[in-house]
């Protein structure tokens, strides 16, 4: 296979060393380690990637080179995206949670207020305050919630505030002296 | 470089195009339109590319070219169509973390942050977003699954089989 062609297939490749590689880890680990399998699954496609790319490196002059390593990366980042959000909705989503919600009641119905019921805010809440203790996005002292040590999706919400006001003119925050 | 350059351009004038776009009008149906902007931007480029002398130098000139071109184009459309469905929803965890970081110091008790994430705000949006792009319809009070609310839920649980996954949402 020439270098052109190695090139232009690498994002593929290692796209798929990302997918093979993340459910080996979440299988080996019994469904539990789904983040890590994430994280690892990525990092070894983009292992996978800098080889494919340093291979070819040697057939390639170095400005070529930069330029199609940067389109590689830039569409192995892409699909390791959507592959991440794909797998992660069915985790962290609610509307497909009622969608399984929807499926698995008789007829496929279920009145608004059943559903609410089943699934309602409290509920939400509780779940979601769990997640960030467990991941340390929060600490709980004395019934009190306070930012705890990891602050990624602190970083992630203020970063989807600022795109919101940018193109919706609106922000998610929270009122103030809420 | 030049490769790389035309690509970044191709999605950077769509991009432009969407927050002009947003900022006239917002189309109702959100990832329809996202689609058509992005996934039509590339072949507007080519097309631009092959017709302006001056750009010609930038395109792509290989089959190989091209593939590495659509692969950046599309995947970064993708990824970015998926990221403004995070944008336009409120996350109830963004919105968790937002507010206990706003009290600084003195923290939120579980009662303040039930105000922020109560039915309306949380289910009630998601279950309109669902009834406008047709996964659920509504009648007497209760939801029912349409074919692409079905489909959608059945590639979900195929997914919660095959990994192992506990429940979600």
């Amino acid at each position: 296979m020439g270098s052109d062609a190695l090139t232009a297939l690498s994002p593929l490749l290692a796209t798929a060393v990302n997918v093979v590689v993340q459910v080996v880890v979440l299988r080996a680990s019994g469904g539990v380690r789904f983040r890590a399998s994430l994280l690892t699954g990525f990092l070894a496609g983009g292992l996978a990637l800098a080889a494919l790319l340093w291979t070819v490196s040697c057939g390639a002059c170095a400005r070529d080179l930069a330029g199609h390593a940067l389109l590689a990366g830039g569409a192995y980042a892409g699909l390791g995206f959507c592959y991440f959000a794909f797998l992660n909705l069915n985790q962290a989503s609610l509307r497909i949670r009622m969608l399984k919600e929807l499926h698995a009641a008789p007829g496929e119905t279920l009145p608004l207020g059943d559903l609410l019921a089943r699934y309602h805010a409290g509920h939400i809440l509780d779940e979601r305050l769990d997640r960030l203790l467990g991941s340390g996005q929060l600490v709980l002292r004395a019934d009190r919630y306070y930012s705890g040590p990891r602050s990624e999706f602190l970083v992630l919400a203020r970063f989807l505030n600022l795109l919101k006001r940018m193109l919706l003119g609106r922000s998610g925050a929270p009122p103030h002296g809420m | 470089m030049k490769l790389a350059l035309f690509a970044f351009g191709a999605f950077a004038g769509a991009f432009l195009l969407h927050v002009a776009l947003w900022q006239l009008r917002r189309p109702r149906s959100h990832t329809a339109a996202l689609l058509a902007i992005f996934l039509g931007a590339l072949p507007a480029a080519l097309l631009l590319g092959a017709l302006v002398p001056a750009l010609r130098p930038l395109t792509p000139h290989t089959a190989w070219e091209y593939l590495l071109v659509c692969e950046f184009h599309v995947a970064l459309a993708l990824g970015y169509i998926v990221l403004y469905s995070a944008i336009e929803g409120d996350s109830p965890s963004c919105q968790i973390v937002t507010a206990v970081a706003a009290s600084g110091a003195r923290g939120r008790e579980r009662a303040d942050l039930a105000r922020v994430i109560d039915n309306e705000s949380v289910l009630l949006v998601r279950v309109r977003a669902m009834e406008r792009e047709k996964m659920v319809a509504q009648a007497d009070g209760a939801l029912t699954l349409t074919p692409g609310g079905r489909a959608l839920a059945r590639i979900y649980l195929a997914v919660e089989v095959i990994f192992g996954l506990p429940r979600g949402g």
